[in-house]
Parts: structure tokens; C-alpha cells; sequence
């Protein structure tokens, strides 16, 4: 993958997580971060921090991302969720609106 | 003697039964005496509805009731119903055991105790007493009652002991009936244990079982009694009544069914009555069993005319109702048809026309007027009768120029709209990825179990969680501690119908209520009398200091008093929901009128069946914000009432809720027009009095309306069409669901005007096609729900051919219809309309 198609999620550890653009973009928060007209920094740097999300769960949501996208394509499948992670989950998830 | 022969008989009639229990013997010495004594312990026991020490009058009885009752025991599963069945039983096996006494004995117990215990058990309203009345019946009906209580579920025995009442209902009928065939040609423990065995065996294999063996017997008893016709009748009868029967007990709780077929048969099942039908033909068979019986039978004979003796002059009424009032075909749909007919008038929604003979002069008094004001509404310069007459004129025009005959848009306006061509890549592009946050929310919902804390999570996902905790029926008191936990700001449970008192007050007495500012308990019934309001909730004035929005929606146990205590306790209520609180009456509404006349902003009070409109009225005019008031459901209310209050309150008014009162015309949304100019929401469901001016009133008088609930209503298409022209700009949720004379007009409105359009009931709007809807959902690029419920004719046409990427079309065939149904909340925020200092 090119540079340019690939964003950045760091999340509150500092852990990088490298995904492509398209999946980021499930994220309606994400995408509006990289595509709003503004100016933002995120989407000049192509690098978007989350200070409140911990690293398995930020790794989960990029799980999330492509399991979204194989979804629409037609693959139907399930996406098991660990029930320690679900309460943070989900408002991670409510936070990325995703 | 007796315990000899009881001994005797136990290995031959108890085949599965056990030893007798001993504790039974020791009562045989009792049974020489007269039956009465063993009466009343009999009773006493079944008073006390308890499964313990029945004294059996005689030995055989022990044996048999103590085996039937550890029968009964292992394989009994509801609780009260079990008892009472068994409390029944006890009293069969009791008149049983004093009939086997008294046939076997040659001796000549004393008939008439028995009766006497008979008929005593009768007064005491319960089945049992049923069964007493006669010696077959009450051992068959208890055997009955035992093999369909015994792997069942309390319904059943409901059922099986409603059935009784019906006189030979149920197949127990020819249960009895069998029996007492039985009995008078064999031996009685011989029959007794059959029966027994039958029980057992029913009681083995379940309900089912049970019924099939009740059948069975049935079939047989048919069968040996090919020669009586008229019982033959009655034993169809009496199962198929027992059909009906399980309807009507099931239904017991929930109010008076109307009466049912062979119900006509006097029987009075809540009351407790239980005259025994299935007696008489009993009694009728045993009549003539003992006429062919050899006098060695004697005393059985005695016994049974005389126990009967008494019963026979009901009985034979009884049995003459019902073959009367029972059709000779009796088959068990017409049962059903006749029942349905019956209780179709409950739901059933009457035409206008029924509303309008019942109209008092007052009303059409107003009605002539408010015919008189028609022309004038329409020639009012204004958008609504502008459009009016553009619609009108426009549809003349169609008609004049197009005779088409084929299509259905010959009658009205041409609606262009062409589907998308690539129908294949329907379902694909439909499917909607299920969101991270639902996933998550469905987990948690599946483990609430396990979650220990709720602390750090915002009270947004609380009330998801526990919306769909719910639902799903999961809802429990380990939830409501975890929501009650710290100091919460908002618990919202919309539904405790699993909340019982002893839970509530228990979670409650430990909450601390500083914080809190909306509390919803919706369905509380069960759990929130007003006296666990007093010693929880209610406990003290000012407890609940920042509480702005309560809702006891449903708590059916809330009486004035109780209120009274919570207005105390929440200075600061803004909204108040008390839909469907029956004992909350017009001095509730006084109560709130002097607390909070100046702070109340909504109030609900949708089918709360004790307040009278007008009582409430002088209380209603206290309220100087009321901003929502909703009084759907209130049959009471009438012109008068709404005319009164908009003139007083109208300013401030936002939302009117006037869904089902029927008495409205005209003339209230006349005056609501006038009055309310700042109305944004308005539900007129099922008010069939309504005409179009009534929508010329509300377009001229009401610009901001952004809500607008209509069902069942007669307005006509060109109306409904002025209307969106004239102000469908500012329209966001519009219900027509029912509006039968939806059509063309409507669509090319809806589609032009209004842009800000986010939900559409078109439900049962039978004269839209697939074009119209297509043209709608296409053009109201803002449309995110759509629901066509009912609309048969919309095809896949529509489903695949439109354009608009967001909307969500609910309603169609074969569509999972409740999985889609997720209303756009509009219960997320504590107070609608205006800013409250909330914390979503």
C-alpha cells in the first residue's frame, strides 16, 4: 500500500496502527477528520491520535474496519466480540460513531 | 373393616401406587362415622389450598389421594393453580372415597352427609365442589383435573377446571361419563384404578398425553354409548367447549370475554361458581346404568341418586342450555368464529357513522356550524385554500383530458417517476452493515450478568442498555442495582412489569436520589403500590430535589394519595407521565395543579380510565407552561373541554396529544388553531368526526406544526395535499396511516414540498402505487424511516428501483417487521420542547 492510502491511529499508549484509508473511513468521525474541508492536522499528517482509547481496544476497532468492509462486499460472517471488551467497546465505538 | 378394606383394595386399584401412606391410616377409624366430620378437614385443607394432610374420610381414599397426591407432587409444576387443582382432587378423592365406601359397604353409609359435604364444597366456589357433586364426577373430574394438572402448566388446569363448569366441556365429560359407566359395571377400585392409571399415564406423558388419553376415554365412552345421542352431543360438546374453555380461563385475568358459544350455559366461572353441567349427563347416564344395573349395585344407586338428587333439577337446565345454545354442528372452528364475533366489538373501530347517530344536539349544533364556517375556511385567502383550489382544479383538468381506464392514475394527477434500471443490485446494496456499537450493545445485553459496573459509562448507553435489556425480556433487579448504583442522574427502565415489591424496595431504600433528574418506571404496576411509595420514593419532601422528569407509565396500583406523596417529595417535576394509571382521578390533577401549576411542562395522561375531562379542567387551567398535554384515550374529552383549555393555555402549548377522543369535531381544532399558534405537534388518530376543514383550520392557524399523526382519519386526498403544499415545508414526521383517501395528490405534495421530511407512515394507504411512493421517498432526500404497512400493492418495483440511499423502508412483505422498527427516539430527551438543563 501506498503512503498516501494508508492512515495512522495512535492510540493512548502510543501504538501505531497503520490501516488502510478506505477502512479508517468506516469511522464517520475519522473520515470526517480527513476529509472535511478544513484544514486539520490529521489530515495533512495523515496521523490520527486517541488519547482516551486504549491500544486491544483501538486494535479491536481496526479489526472492526475490515470486518465491516468484507461485510459489505457480500461476506457475511460474525465478529466475535470478548465480553471484558464490550463495555469499552462500545463507547469507543460511540465516540468514532462507528 | 375399614382398614381391611382398604388394604384389599390397594394392591387391585393402585396398580403404580405405592404403599399407602401410613400417616392415612390412622384416619380410618374415622370413616364409619358420618362423612360430614371428614368434611370439614376436607375443606380446611382445600381452603387452605394446600397439598398436605388431606384426610380422607376413608381408607381407600388415603391410599389413592395419598398416592395421587405424590403423584400429583412429583409431577405438579404451577403453584396456586396446582394447589387448587389438588385441594380438588382432594375433595374428589374425599366424595370418592365416601361413594367406594358406600358401595362397597353393604352397610348404608349415610348418603346425605355427603351431600351436604357436597354441596358445602359447591358454596365454597371451587371445582372441587364440582366434582363433589356427584359420585363419578367427582372422582373422574378430579382424576381430570389431576391427569391435565399434572405434567401441564397452570393454564391447563385453569382450563381443565374451567371446563367442568361446562357442564361436560371437556372431555372430562365423558370422562365422568366413562366412569360412571365404569362404575356401575365393575368393580369400583377397579375403576378407580384404571382411571388411576390413566391419570398416571397422562400425568407421565404430559399435557398432551393427557389429553390424548382424555380423548380416548372419550372416544370409548362415545362409543359404549352409541345409544345416547343427546350426551353423545354434549361430550362433542363438551370437548369442543373445552377448547373454547381454555380461551376463556386464560383470559380470566383479563377481563369479561364476552360469552363464548356454550358459555351461554349460565356458567359463571369467575365467580367460582361451578355448577357441574357434565352432572347432569352423568347423572343421566348413571340414571340409566342403574336401571340396568343388577341390585347388587344397590347401594352405589342410593348413593349416587341421592347425590345426585339435588344436583339433577340444575344439571338438567344446564344441559338444556347448552345443547340448546350449542349449534348442532359444534365444531370446534365455529367455536372459535363464534367466540372471535363476540369480542371483534373490543377492537373493533367503529365507522363515523355510528359516532354521528350518537351525536347529542349539542354536538350537532356545532357541527352545523362548523358546516357553515366550511366555505368560508376554504375561501380564506391563505396557502391552504389557494392550494386547494389549485389541486382541485388541477385533478378536474386530468379527468376531462384522460378517460384512461387502465391505469389507476386516471382519476388523478400523472406521476412521472421511473424506477432505476438496475433492479438486480437490489438486496446487496441494501444491507446494512451492523454498527460496532450495536454489536457491542447486543454482547453486553447477552452478558448483563456479568457486568459489574456501570460507573464510568454516560447515561446515554445506561438507557440503550437497558432499553434493550428490556426488550429482550433480561431486564432484572441485578441490572437496577447496577443503574441505581453511586449517585445516579438518570434511570430509565421502560419496563418493570417484572419488578415485584419486595425488589423495588429493597433497590430503592439504598438510592440516592440527590442527583437524580429523570426516573423512568414505566408498567410498575406490580411493584409500586403507594404504600412502597411512601416508605421508599416518596419518604419525605424534597427527597427527589432535582427530579424534572418522572414516568410511572402504567403503574396501575398509583392511587391520588400516592401522588399526592411524590409531587411532595419532587418540587421540580417538569414532566410527568401518568398514561394509563387507572385509579389516578381529577383530584391528582388539582394536586398537581396547586404544587406545580407554574413548573409543569408535560403532562401525559394517555387512558387513564378514572379522570373525567371536565372535573379536570379547572385544575388543568392552573398550568401556566404547559407545553405538552396528552389526553389520548380519555373518552370524556369533548369540544368544550379542549376550547376552554386552549383559550387559557393555548400559548404555550406545543404538543397535543387527542388520539381516540372520539367526541372531538371540528370545532376543537377550530379553536386550537386560533390558539395555539406555536403548536408543533399534533396526534388527531381516530378521530373520524374530523372533516377537511378541520385541516384548513390547522394549516391557517398553526404555522410551526412539524408533527402531525394522522390515523383513520376522513380527510380527502385534495386536503391532506393543500395542507403539505401550504406548510410542508416544516413538516419532519407525518403519519397517514389509514387515511384511506391517500392518494396521488398527497404524493406529488409530499414530494415537492416537503423537503424536511424525516419520517412517513403511508400505512394501509391502499391507492398509492409503486410510482407515487417511489416519486416521495425519491424526492424527500431528508426521509430516513418510511412505513408501509398494509400496502399490498407495492412491489419490489419500489424496494429496489429507488434512489434514495438512506431511507429505511419498513413494512413491506415478508421484511422482518419489529427487528426495523426503531423509532427515532423521541424519548431521549427529558423535556421536548424546551432547554432543560439536561445531562444527554
Amino acid at each position: 500500500m501506498r503512503k498516501e492510502d494508508t492512515v495512522k491511529l495512535i492510540s493512548a499508549e502510543g501504538f501505531e496502527f497503520v490501516i488502510s484509508k478506505e477502512a479508517a473511513m468506516v469511522s464517520q468521525t475519522i473520515r470526517n477528520m480527513l476529509t472535511s474541508p478544513g484544514s486539520f492536522a490529521e489530515a495533512q499528517h495523515g496521523e490520527v491520535t486517541f488519547p482516551e482509547i486504549s491500544t486491544t481496544i483501538l486494535e479491536k476497532i481496526c479489526q472492526y474496519f475490515h470486518w465491516s468492509l468484507q461485510y459489505a462486499s457480500g461476506k457475511e460472517t460474525e465478529f466475535p466480540i470478548e465480553p471484558e471488551l464490550t463495555l469499552e467497546l462500545m463507547m469507543a465505538a460511540n465516540y468514532l460513531h462507528t | 373393616m375399614v382398614v381391611l378394606r382398604s388394604r384389599t383394595v390397594t394392591p387391585q386399584t393402585l396398580a403404580k401406587d405405592t404403599t399407602p401412606s401410613p400417616s392415612v391410616v390412622p384416619q380410618s377409624p374415622a370413616v364409619p362415622l358420618l362423612v360430614s366430620p371428614a368434611t370439614p378437614p376436607l375443606s380446611a385443607s382445600r381452603r387452605s389450598g394446600r397439598l398436605t394432610s388431606r384426610s380422607p374420610p376413608t381408607d381407600e381414599t388415603p391410599p389413592t389421594t395419598g398416592t395421587k397426591r405424590r403423584r400429583r407432587r412429583s409431577t405438579s409444576a404451577g403453584v396456586c393453580s396446582i394447589a387448587k387443582n389438588k385441594a380438588v382432587d382432594e375433595g374428589n378423592p374425599a366424595a370418592d372415597v365416601v361413594k367406594q365406601e358406600a358401595e362397597e359397604l353393604e352397610a348404608s353409609l349415610p348418603v346425605s352427609p355427603a351431600t351436604p359435604f357436597l354441596s358445602a364444597h359447591r358454596r365454597s366456589g371451587r371445582l372441587a365442589s364440582r366434582s363433589s357433586s356427584i359420585d363419578g364426577t367427582p372422582r373422574s373430574t378430579g382424576r381430570k383435573r389431576r391427569s391435565a394438572s399434572a405434567g401441564v402448566s397452570s393454564e391447563n388446569e385453569a382450563v381443565v377446571e374451567g371446563n367442568p363448569a361446562a357442564d361436560g366441556v371437556a372431555s372430562e365429560g365423558n370422562v365422568i361419563a366413562d366412569r360412571v359407566k365404569q362404575e356401575a359395571e365393575e368393580e369400583t377400585p377397579q375403576t378407580t384404578g384404571r382411571k388411576r392409571i390413566a391419570e398416571s399415564k397422562s400425568a407421565e406423558e404430559g399435557n398432551q398425553a393427557a389429553e390424548r388419553v382424555v380423548d380416548v376415554i372419550a372416544e370409548r365412552v362415545k362409543q359404549e354409548e352409541q345409544g345416547n345421542d343427546g350426551k353423545g352431543l354434549s361430550l362433542v360438546e363438551n370437548r369442543s367447549v373445552k377448547r373454547t374453555r381454555r380461551w376463556t380461563s386464560e383470559e380470566k385475568g383479563k377481563g369479561k370475554l364476552g360469552e363464548v358459544g356454550t358459555l351461554g350455559t349460565a356458567i359463571d366461572v369467575r365467580n367460582g361458581e361451578l355448577r357441574v353441567p357434565g352432572t347432569l349427563i352423568i347423572d343421566e347416564g348413571r340414571a340409566e346404568r342403574e336401571g340396568r344395573q343388577n341390585p347388587s349395585r344397590q347401594p352405589s344407586t342410593v348413593v349416587t341418586e341421592k347425590a345426585s338428587r339435588e344436583e339433577q333439577e340444575r344439571l338438567k337446565e344446564r344441559t338444556k342450555d347448552a345443547l340448546s345454545k350449542k349449534t348442532e354442528s359444534g365444531s370446534r372452528m365455529d367455536q372459535f368464529k363464534d367466540a372471535a364475533r363476540k369480542n371483534a366489538a373490543r377492537f373493533a373501530h367503529f365507522e363515523a357513522q355510528e359516532h354521528q347517530e350518537a351525536a347529542p344536539p349539542g354536538v350537532e349544533a356545532a357541527e352545523q356550524s362548523t358546516e357553515g364556517d366550511d366555505e368560508k375556511v376554504e375561501d380564506w385567502p391563505g396557502p391552504f385554500s389557494t392550494a386547494m383550489k389549485i389541486i382541485r382544479d388541477r385533478s378536474n383538468r386530468m379527468n376531462l383530458q384522460s378517460e384512461r381506464a387502465t391505469s389507476d392514475k386516471a382519476n388523478s394527477v400523472a406521476i412521472n417517476w421511473t424506477p432505476r434500471g438496475d433492479v438486480g443490485g437490489c438486496n446487496r446494496s441494501r444491507t446494512l452493515v451492523p454498527s460496532l456499537e450495536q454489536l457491542c450493545m447486543e454482547g453486553l445485553a447477552k452478558n448483563a450478568d456479568a457486568i459489574t459496573s456501570l460507573e464510568c459509562v454516560p447515561d446515554v448507553f445506561r438507557h440503550r442498555l437497558s432499553q434493550l435489556l428490556c426488550d429482550s425480556r433480561k431486564m432484572n433487579t441485578h441490572f437496577l442495582n447496577l443503574l441505581a448504583c453511586g449517585s445516579p442522574s438518570e434511570i430509565r427502565i421502560r419496563d418493570c412489569s417484572w419488578l415485584t415489591e419486595e425488589e423495588f424496595t429493597d433497590c430503592v431504600q439504598g438510592l440516592d436520589t440527590s442527583n437524580l433528574t429523570v426516573l423512568q418506571l414505566d408498567y410498575s404496576g406490580r411493584g409500586i403500590p403507594d404504600y412502597v411509595l411512601h416508605s421508599t420514593l416518596a419518604a419525605s419532601p424534597g427527597s427527589m430535589p432535582v427530579l424534572n422528569t418522572l414516568s410511572l407509565n402504567g403503574a396501575y396500583r398509583l392511587s391520588d394519595i400516592g401522588l399526592r406523596s411524590l409531587v411532595s417529595a419532587a418540587p421540580s417535576l417538569r414532566c410527568l407521565n401518568l398514561s394509563q394509571c387507572s385509579l389516578v382521578s381529577a383530584t391528582s390533577i388539582s394536586i398537581l395543579g396547586d404544587s406545580l401549576g407554574s413548573t409543569l411542562q408535560e403532562l401525559y395522561l394517555n387512558d387513564c380510565q378514572s379522570i373525567d375531562a371536565m372535573l379536570m379542567l379547572p385544575a388543568l387551567l392552573k398550568f401556566e407552561n404547559l407545553e405538552v398535554l396528552s389526553v389520548g384515550g380519555i373518552e370524556s374529552v369533548s369540544d368544550d373541554f379542549i376550547t376552554c383549555f386552549v383559550a387559557v393555555c393555548g400559548h404555550a402549548t406545543k404538543e397535543l396529544v387527542l388520539s381516540g377522543c372520539v367526541k372531538l369535531t371540528d370545532s376543537s381544532l377550530k379553536a386550537i388553531a386560533t390558539a395555539c399558534p406555536r403548536l408543533q405537534s399534533l396526534n388527531l388518530s381516530n378521530l373520524r368526526q374530523l372533516t377537511d376543514s378541520a385541516l384548513g383550520y390547522l394549516a391557517n392557524g398553526c404555522r410551526e406544526i412539524q408533527t402531525l399523526k394522522l390515523c383513520r382519519n376522513n380527510f380527502s386526498d385534495e386536503a391532506i395535499a393543500a395542507f403539505v403544499e401550504a406548510y410542508g415545508e416544516s413538516l419532519k414526521d407525518l403519519s397517514l396511516n389509514n387515511v384511506k383517501q391517500v392518494s396521488h395528490n398527497t404524493a406529488l405534495s409530499v414530494a415537492r414540498r416537503a423537503n424536511n421530511l424525516q419520517s412517513l407512515d403511508l400505512s394501509w394507504c391502499r391507492n398509492l402505487a409503486d410510482e407515487a411512493v417511489g416519486l416521495i421517498v425519491d424526492s424527500c432526500l431528508s426521509l430516513k424511516v418510511l412505513k408501509i404497512f398494509g400496502c399490498d400493492q407495492l412491489t419490489d418495483v419500489l424496494l429496489c428501483g429507488h434512489s434514495n440511499p438512506v431511507v429505511e423502508i419498513i413494512g413491506m412483505k415478508m421484511s422482518p417487521a419489529l427487528t426495523n422498527v426503531r423509532v427515532i427516539d423521541a424519548h431521549a430527551f427529558p423535556v421536548h420542547y424546551s432547554s432543560v438543563l439536561s445531562s444527554m
